[in-house]
């Protein structure tokens, strides 16, 4: 009970730090959102983004997880869902993620603050386990923001929009991003230096987005416990549903990560 | 029991043949040191010595290559009697580690909590360091580099330690501040707490400490209480004759163990290494005045560390 009083400890402490960059963090998310969803209008409704989207090639459209089936057109739903998969949403998600790692761990270890925490009878796992949740809480945040956001824009539209699968798809984001988190963590617990340990860990997180969008990759083993796998916004706005099994291999990569994370950092020199 | 005292190691710190190695370089080699119960020990070194090292062995941050560290009779390999010889701690790290983004209040707060031990000595610290409940109110990022000390101070002996471990805890601080640290750190020694204060400062070392050790090269020099490392020294002796000066000091310049013999204005100032020998002669010749000056520890240290000074001035 001792370590999850210090877990928790350590949790509210990092939040404490870490809500006013939070704040900001999540109301720029929601700000991202609205604004792509009020310009939907001015940007020529439907007509106009379906004849944009047909002239993308296919490569592109799969690069952007992006309508597979035009033949069913490109409405203001999937262009909403768009935005969950948008380059600036997802980049500032997993940027959000490897920060909080990077900086919870190398960034504690350069600063030196670390030792005033762990000179204390604090276990190592459980100073881990308190940052990494602060990061999952974060993201959690960042997505229910980013769904604010849009739920606001889209009262805007004149349209009867799905906001509880939107919702859905805000919740598959932030177990996407928990599950970078997880890998982000790992890496940093190997790492003294948070230069080196945030390139890797944005090394992973680019490198398992491109994998992903390679067919072969993509339909092999590597392909099903690859987190991105599992993030296709727009079919989740479309069915209404998320992948069940999807949800578990993000929570796999989630506590794999952070476990495994909490073992190693427990067992390492600090310095 | 959790944290079993093992009574063969029950001095307040014991590192027993301790080894640090990185690759093929030694930052700490074979390194054994014993702190008594209530002793305060000075731990001196110039930069890269492996001070910082060793009092990262000390509190489990580092792994020893070899050896073994106890703290409070507690084996700091052992995770479980590792944290309760953490409990029993107290550290004051570099102040470069407080977080700048936080109040020292909600800093000693947090940090009181994760102790498992009540602030029991905040107020009194506060109050001899002089830190106002404005200053504890704002980041500690737009504080003073002399009141970050303070509050560095104060999280690692506000929960009465029965270990502190300080390192460079003077640094930032002004005169009166750390007229006020020498005071609460004779106080805690007087109610039996152990003190390990790494410094390079030697005026302070020399003030607080019951003994020293010397670490060069990842190496303990010398291990002693101040008294006999200066018993060891050459002492500094400055004599004035009241006749028969050149015969005088001919016969002191012929007494073995004296070196340096030099004349300023009317004294004869020299080195003896074998002090008695060196009072019977005086005794026999016709002294006007006399004055033996005991080696400082700028002396001792310089003593110990004087091939490396060579070597750093030649390499330069």
């Amino acid at each position: 009970m001792q370590e999850l009083s210090d877990v928790w400890l350590i949790f509210r402490g990092t939040l404490r730090r870490k809500r006013a960059s939070l704040f900001w963090f999540a109301l720029s998310v929601a700000a991202f959102h609205w604004l792509v969803a009020v310009s939907f209008p001015a940007l020529g409704g439907v007509e106009v983004v379906t004849s944009v989207v047909r002239t993308f090639p296919e490569g592109l459209r799969s690069l952007l997880k992006l309508a597979p089936n035009l033949q069913a057109g490109f409405g203001v739903q999937d262009y909403l869902a768009f935005t969950w998969i948008h380059p600036l949403f997802i980049g500032l998600g997993a940027a959000f993620v490897v920060s909080r790692a990077s900086d919870g761990l190398t960034g504690e270890i350069e600063r030196s603050s670390i030792y005033l925490v762990l000179s204390r009878p604090v276990q190592r796992w459980t100073f881990v386990l308190g940052r990494a949740a602060e990061m999952v809480l974060g993201a959690g945040v960042v997505s229910l923001a980013a769904w604010g956001g849009l739920g606001i824009g889209a009262m805007a539209l004149p349209y009867e929009l799905p906001l509880a699968n939107y919702l859905l798809a805000a919740a598959m984001a932030w177990l996407l991003f928990a599950a970078l988190g997880g890998g982000a963590f790992l890496i940093a617990s190997f790492f003294s230096r948070t230069s080196t340990s945030s390139a890797l860990a944005i090394a992973w997180t680019l490198s398992s987005f491109v994998l992903d969008v390679i067919p072969q990759v993509a339909s092999s083993l590597i392909g099903l416990i690859n987190p991105w796998h599992y993030y296709f916004p727009q079919e989740i706005v479309a069915a209404g549903s998320i992948d069940w099994a999807g949800v578990l291999v993000l929570l796999v990569w989630l506590f794999s990560g952070v476990g495994t994370a909490g073992w190693v950092f427990a067992r390492r020199d600090l310095a | 029991m959790m944290g079993a005292v093992n009574d063969s190691l029950a001095a307040a710190i014991a590192l027993q043949r301790v080894s640090k190695r990185y690759g093929e370089f030694d930052a700490v080699s074979d390194l054994t040191l014993r702190v008594e119960t209530g002793e305060v020990l000075g731990f001196l070194g110039p930069n890269g010595a492996g001070k910082t090292t060793t009092i990262r062995l000390l509190l489990g941050f580092l792994r020893p290559t070899t050896g073994t560290v106890h703290l409070l009779g507690h084996d700091m390999a052992a995770p479980k009697a590792a944290l309760y010889a953490r409990s029993q701690l107290g550290f004051v790290p570099d102040v470069a580690g407080l977080d700048p983004t936080v109040t020292g209040l909600s800093l000693l707060d947090e940090l009181a909590q994760l102790q498992r031990r009540p602030p029991v000595d905040r107020a009194l610290l506060l109050d001899a360091l002089e830190l106002r409940d404005p200053d504890l109110r704002r980041p500690i990022g737009q504080l003073s580099r002399g009141t970050r000390q303070k509050i560095n101070i104060v999280q690692g002996m506000q929960h009465r330690p029965t270990l502190l471990i300080l390192d460079e805890p003077t640094e930032g601080l002004d005169p009166l501040a750390k007229r006020a640290l020498f005071k609460l750190l004779r106080k805690t020694q007087m109610r039996g707490a152990t003190i390990f204060f790494s410094s390079h400062v030697l005026s302070e070392v020399e003030e607080l400490c019951d003994r020293v050790a010397l670490i060069r090269g990842g190496q303990l020099a010398a291990v002693d209480r101040i008294d006999r490392l200066r018993a060891q020294m050459q002492r500094r002796v400055a004599v004035q004759f009241a006749t028969n000066v050149a015969e005088s000091a001919a016969h002191l310049a012929a007494l073995p163990g004296i070196v340096g013999l030099t004349q300023t204005g009317g004294r004869w100032h020299f080195l003896t290494s074998d002090l008695p020998a060196t009072l019977r002669l005086l005794a026999a010749l016709p002294v006007a005045d006399v004055a033996i000056e005991p080696p400082s520890l700028e002396e001792i240290f310089f003593r110990y560390y004087r091939p490396e000074v060579l070597h750093d001035a030649g390499t330069e």
